[in-house]
């Protein structure tokens, strides 16, 4: 076995009675490095990171942490979960409420028999580096939210662990500590060198805190990746509209050139774009069709229908202070688009929609619709 | 690193898995001998004369016309007591709860009281009242009337101390689930065009029928298995009901313990199918009325009607109450003639019940050993089942909660007689641990229930995360689970004592001379002392368990469990 990777996951499946949560993935984590599994809510994220803490029991498939196999249901191994030296944050924090904030820090050391002075220094610097020393004595029932994510964050780091697991770490925070927490486990991660898998559904988070994302849908895994390779590049329907992706459109292959394709969007729309999908595109077939609405160009000289690009209405615009989004009716479609504050376009305007084709992608028509 | 010495490394089966199905298998060998053994022995009894199989003694006993009336009398006084505690009981919650009625908060743990007392107490109190001739009111209504105008000594006499007692747990489900109804249903009537009574009649109460008629079941069961009222009440005026015939088989002589278990199975296949019953009408019945919302549901302005609201509520006190100030006033009195009497003043009969009647004394310490150390066993083994069934991936163990159910469905007194069937023979019999044993199973589908929403109270990420922190799953539970849970366990520890202090069907049937409980000890000295000795062990018994009472609600926060 490598060193090289901290957490190894092989063909892992999970069923509760006749329902596959997890339907035989396999990933890698490299030590020091920071994996999101992002998917909606059902994909099987959490079962996935449960079954990696072992306290979910997989169906089949194995777990490797470190060098150890911490389970294998086919040869009969399974390390419990206190004994795979993993620490977790977990989404409602689970502070123990009859206890000191020291008291919740300290838990594991007791448990594994740290002497009571190291135990106090240890849990002294720990609470140090999360921002909470002085709170060392209070009852853990009366934190604020953000406090508690320190303390759940500060116990899941105080023994050491190998491995860290965030169940929607930040979910339960607003907007503006949600973003500090994210930056600050970044420096966090850094001094310490802990390996951490994250769960989410929320894809900025996946893209702002990762090295590396897995995109889970259905129980498999929908793609996996770099943050920017995912996003600029993405492989399915379904992960160009989790990432974000406002418009997608069901068409049909029209013709295959170099590398791309023609679209036929309906009512004679037609859109060259690259083909994301490992299958060949063949002529004919049906297919899904993906674009930002950052990316779409709105001109309301209403000239120069050229490549890519054909006439609307403007129906709705939404002032969002940075930006403003338009809905613009072409044809049969409803597109989404976004435009500069400086220059806005009335409603009811007629403009020209242009996409340049390097970023609408065509994907074959999948399950996922 | 070779993949072989990781694995060989991770071999050591953690201790709970490797132990767990055996725990597993003792504890439905457990719940077999004590829940289900018993029952089978009252229903082989009933099948068997000397050893053969037979039906000919079921004919016999169902041929004798007193078993008939028995049968219609147990109907009548279950139907009685479900009617007049389902009306009471809800109207007093929706006053309580939805209406703007005066004094609420003073009422709410009064109306509550008759669910810590003995009913044995209280069929006793109802004779001081409303016997026909020595009676409290006959005596003093006999003029006008020229005849005792009440006679407590009847299936309505019994029905009406059954449904005083009784109406607290369908005051308590309805409560309870008004409390937690969303507002905003009642309100979106309101908006709808329908005036507040008809708001009530139509969406309040329909949304609460799962509760209501869930609690009219279970009171209704109780009413056909139970044993002191009609004893006290029913035998002096010659009514019978299954459970007292039940009692008077075992105690003729020779006992005849067929004739009892055929009783018995008959009024155990009765109150089972009415409980079947239940499962089958609430069936997906569950309206999730609660919702995270922190507003209260509005309450209606009775206007004109409030104090006629304050006079329904005090009219039940007053018929809960009013007989034990009447039991109190006569325990004072060193002879009862139907009026009090400043002159016949005595503490004799408060002398005689604590220092010189044995059997009194017996009694008290006798309950007070079984309900002390039955309730501490009971709240371990109910926490245990509720862990194993909660915490832990075991196999089978969803099977363990409805077998731990089964005792719901049979009356105290046919449970009884199967212990007493089943264990005659032991060593057991004629000691105080069998009837222990007999309440913790009586009693454990409340005890299990009550531990399994106190376990799942606590969220599971709580102990997980002790998991993480490298806690072994006993630790993971005796360090976070339980003390997070145990203001609860306390309160059900009492629950169970009172309730164990209480109980007399079961006993009824096990006590031997020297195992009698305080009821049992009640039912005796009623048998040969007046009213005044009596009524002072009656008091002294409630006074000890309202005590209790009173330490619950100062320990735990109030109604956090109940049965």
């Amino acid at each position: 076995m490598s060193r090289s990777v901290a957490v190894k996951v092989e063909r892992l499946v999970m069923s509760f009675g006749t329902v596959q949560a997890v339907r035989g993935i396999s990933f890698d984590v490299a030590p020091g490095s920071t994996v999101t599994l992002l998917g909606p809510s059902g994909c099987g994220k959490t079962t996935t990171l449960r079954c990696i803490a072992g306290l979910e029991v997989p169906t089949s498939g194995r777990v490797t942490v470190g060098d150890q196999v911490v389970c294998d249901p086919e040869s009969g191994v399974f390390i419990e979960p206190e004994r795979r030296n993993i620490g977790m944050v977990f989404q409602s924090y689970a502070i123990w409420p009859h206890m000191t904030v020291g008291g919740n820090v300290s838990f594991p050391l007791t448990i594994s028999g740290v002497g009571k002075r190291e135990a106090q220094e240890r849990t002294r610097a720990v609470l140090d580096l999360v921002g909470l020393g002085e709170l060392q004595q209070r009852s853990a029932a009366d934190l604020s939210g953000g406090q508690q994510q320190r303390v759940a964050l500060a116990r899941a780091l105080v023994h050491e662990p190998r491995v860290v697991l965030f169940d929607e770490p930040l979910s339960n925070l607003d907007a503006n500590l949600r973003e500090r927490m994210r930056s600050e486990l970044q420096v966090l991660q850094a001094r310490l060198g802990f390996t951490a898998i994250f769960v989410t559904h929320d894809q900025e988070e996946a893209l702002s805190l990762s090295d590396h994302i897995v995109i889970m849908n259905r129980g498999l895994i929908e793609q996996s990746g770099t943050p920017q390779d995912i996003f600029k590049n993405p492989a399915t329907a379904f992960t160009a509209r989790f990432l974000g992706y406002s418009n997608v459109f069901p068409g049909r292959v029209a013709a295959v050139s170099n590398g791309g394709v023609e679209v036929d969007l309906g009512k004679g729309q037609r859109l060259a774009a690259r083909w994301r999908s490992a299958s060949p595109p063949r002529q004919g077939e049906t297919c899904q069709l993906a674009f930002r609405a950052d990316r779409v160009a709105l001109d309301p000289s209403g000239q120069s229908a050229g490549n890519n690009a054909f006439p609307g209405v403007v129906e709705t615009a939404a002032f969002l202070g940075t930006y403003f989004d338009y809905t613009v009716t072409a044809g049969a479609l409803q597109v989404e688009a976004e435009g500069p504050v400086d220059h806005p376009v009335a409603r009811g305007s007629q403009v020209n929609v242009a996409i340049p084709p390097e970023h609408c992608h065509a994907f074959a028509a999948g399950e996922e619709a | 690193m070779s993949l072989a010495s990781a694995t060989s490394n991770s071999l050591r089966l953690p201790s709970f898995l490797g132990q767990g199905p055996l725990l597993v298998v003792l504890i439905y060998g457990v719940l077999a001998i004590t829940v289900i053994y018993p029952l089978l022995a009252v229903l082989i009894q009933s099948f068997s004369e000397a050893g053969a199989l037979t039906t000919a003694k079921i004919a016999e006993v169902f041929s004798s016309p007193n078993i008939i009336e028995a049968v219609i009398n147990t109907l009548i006084i279950s139907v009685m007591t479900v009617l007049f505690a389902s009306v009471v009981g809800v109207t007093l919650a929706w006053l309580i709860a939805r209406s703007d009625m005066p004094f609420r908060r003073v009422f709410d743990p009064l109306n509550m009281i008759p669910f810590y007392l003995s009913s044995v107490v209280g069929a006793l109190s109802w004779q001081v009242v409303a016997a026909p001739r020595s009676g409290l009111i006959n005596s003093l209504l006999e003029p006008l009337f020229s005849e005792p105008p009440f006679n407590i000594y009847t299936v309505w006499g019994i029905a009406l101390v059954l449904g005083l007692f009784y109406t607290p747990y369908v005051y308590l489900f309805t409560l309870g689930s008004l409390q937690s109804m969303d507002a905003s249903l009642e309100d979106s009537a309101r908006m709808s065009g329908a005036s507040k009574f008809m708001t009530a009649i139509r969406i309040t109460l329909p949304l609460s029928a799962p509760a209501i008629l869930s609690a009219c079941i279970l009171v209704f069961v109780t009413a056909a298995g139970i044993f002191g009222v009609p004893l006290v009440l029913g035998v002096p005026g010659s009514v019978h009901t299954l459970s007292t015939l039940i009692y008077g088989a075992i105690n003729e002589y020779p006992a005849d313990f067929a004739k009892a278990a055929i009783l018995s199975s008959a009024l155990f296949l009765f109150t089972a199918l009415f409980t079947v019953a239940q499962i089958w009408i609430l069936r997906g019945r569950r309206f999730t009325t609660v919702t995270g919302k922190g507003y209260r549901p509005r309450r209606v302005d009775l206007g004109r009607w409030r104090w006629a609201a304050v006079g329904v509520n005090a009219l039940y006190l007053l018929f809960v109450i009013g007989p034990f100030i009447a039991l109190l006033l006569v325990s004072f009195q060193d002879a009862w003639t139907g009026a009090f009497s400043w002159s016949r003043m005595t503490l004799a009969n408060y002398h005689k019940v604590i220092f010189v009647d044995a059997i009194a004394h017996r009694g008290l310490i006798n309950s007070i050993f079984i309900s002390t150390v039955g309730a501490s066993i009971a709240v371990a083994i109910c926490m245990l089942l509720a862990l194993v069934i909660h915490r832990t991936r075991l196999p089978a163990r969803e099977g363990i909660a409805p077998l731990a159910m089964v005792p719901v469905t049979v009356p105290g007194i046919v449970l009884g007689l199967g212990f007493l069937i089943a264990l005659i023979t032991t060593p057991l019999y004629g000691t105080l641990w069998i009837i222990m044993i007999a309440y913790i199973v009586h009693y454990l589908p409340t005890g299990l229930r009550n531990s399994e929403s106190l376990v799942q109270s606590v969220s599971r990420e709580l102990d997980e995360s002790a998991r993480m922190s490298g806690a072994s799953w006993w630790r993971a539970m005796s360090r976070i689970v339980m003390p997070l849970v145990a203001p609860g366990m306390v309160s059900l520890w009492l629950l169970l004592f009172v309730t164990y202090i209480r109980e007399v069907s079961s006993s009824m049937m096990l006590f031997t001379f020297g195992t009698e409980t305080i009821s049992i000890a009640l039912i005796q000295i009623m048998e040969y002392e007046p009213y005044g000795v009596s009524g002072a062990f009656g008091v002294l018994q409630t006074v000890l368990v309202l005590a209790c009472v009173a330490f619950i609600r100062q320990v735990s926060s109030p109604r956090q469990s109940n049965a």
